[in-house]
């Protein structure tokens, strides 16, 4: 046993094996290491595109709401049988029209349904919330995008007015009816 | 003399297991490669994403909307930015198409909308 160790003769292979090891062990973990960078790349990449689709999203239901209230007060500001109803009347129409009734499906059916949408609604997580107050409907408006287990939203509160009477609904635009308007990003944990 | 004599490796020997090692070295240098070219991937993914996010912002943010298509190049990457008019919210929303090309391969590709009312609250907020 003494003999093999003490005769030095192939010592180089061994040598040469060891710096061979240690050459892969290096380059594994610098590629392994390589590759966990892409991926954080690719998944920023990843986070930033459904980011914008949400942000698309929210302006797409935004625009729409404007096009719907635009609807809206040109039916009244057209109609002259509207105009000849008392003001509490032209009121409730105005508030039944942005809530909905039989024949009108309402704004918030208008923006949750995703085939209203331009935008890919595969990809779009939209909730729409529509409650009624005293003089206006406080609209807020989430659209969302998954990342992992982590939903990210984007929200958009507003308040859409009902003209009191008759003389407000003269030569207002949609854009008046809307006040208080805010952003916020939200985060829901499963 | 006898002792410093059988110290260390001879040149034959060393010849011999530089040899052997560049014979290795041909099945390491997949490895070498492959960690190269993963390294090069992801900044040049960090560079599109950067860059297409930039132009993104920047027409986003602007007040000035152009509809157009715009091609800028930026070292070896090239920028397509292209603004058009959503057709049904017209004058209310635009759509903008950024997409980062290289070597007429995709890196990155962002879309979104410009919302002109969303944009006039966001200022009004600002200013006040």
């Amino acid at each position: 046993m003494k003999k093999i160790v003490d005769n030095k003769r192939g010592a180089i292979l061994v040598f040469i094996l060891i710096i061979y090891g240690i050459l892969i062990l290096a380059f594994t973990t610098l590629l392994s290491s390589t590759v966990m960078n892409y991926k954080m790349q690719k998944m920023n990449s990843k986070i930033k595109k459904r980011f914008y689709y949400a942000e698309a999203g929210l302006d797409e239901a935004y625009a729409m709401t404007l096009e719907y209230l635009s609807a809206v007060l040109d039916y009244f500001h057209g109609n002259n049988e509207e105009n000849d109803r008392e003001d509490e009347e032209i009121y409730n129409n105005f508030k039944n029209m942005i809530k909905g009734t039989k024949d009108n499906m309402g704004l918030k059916k208008i923006l949750a349904d995703k085939d209203n949408y331009i935008i890919d609604n595969k990809k779009l997580i939209i909730n729409v919330e529509l409650k009624e107050k005293e003089n206006y409907f406080l609209l807020k408006i989430s659209s969302g995008y998954k990342t992992g287990i982590i939903l990210n939203k984007i929200s958009l509160s507003c308040k859409i007015m009902i003209p009191q009477n008759k003389t407000r609904l003269e030569g207002i635009t949609a854009k008046d009816l809307i006040t208080d308007s805010y952003w916020h990003i939200e985060k829901e944990m499963p | 003399m006898k002792r410093l004599d059988s110290k260390g490796f001879t040149l034959i020997e060393t010849i011999y297991g530089i040899a052997i090692l560049g014979i290795l070295s041909i099945a390491l240098s997949n490895l070498i490669m492959l960690t190269i070219k993963t390294y090069k991937d992801s900044k040049e993914q960090f560079n599109a994403t950067l860059l297409a996010q930039y132009y993104f912002e920047e027409k986003k943010a602007s007040y000035i909307v152009e509809t157009e298509k715009t091609v800028i190049k930026s070292g070896d990457l090239l920028v397509s930015i292209d603004v058009l008019e959503v057709e049904r919210y017209k004058e209310r929303l635009f759509k903008i198409t950024v997409e980062v090309i290289k070597d007429e391969m995709t890196l990155e590709k962002f879309e979104g909308y410009k919302s002109i009312d969303l944009q006039e609250i966001q200022h009004e907020e600002d200013s006040g």
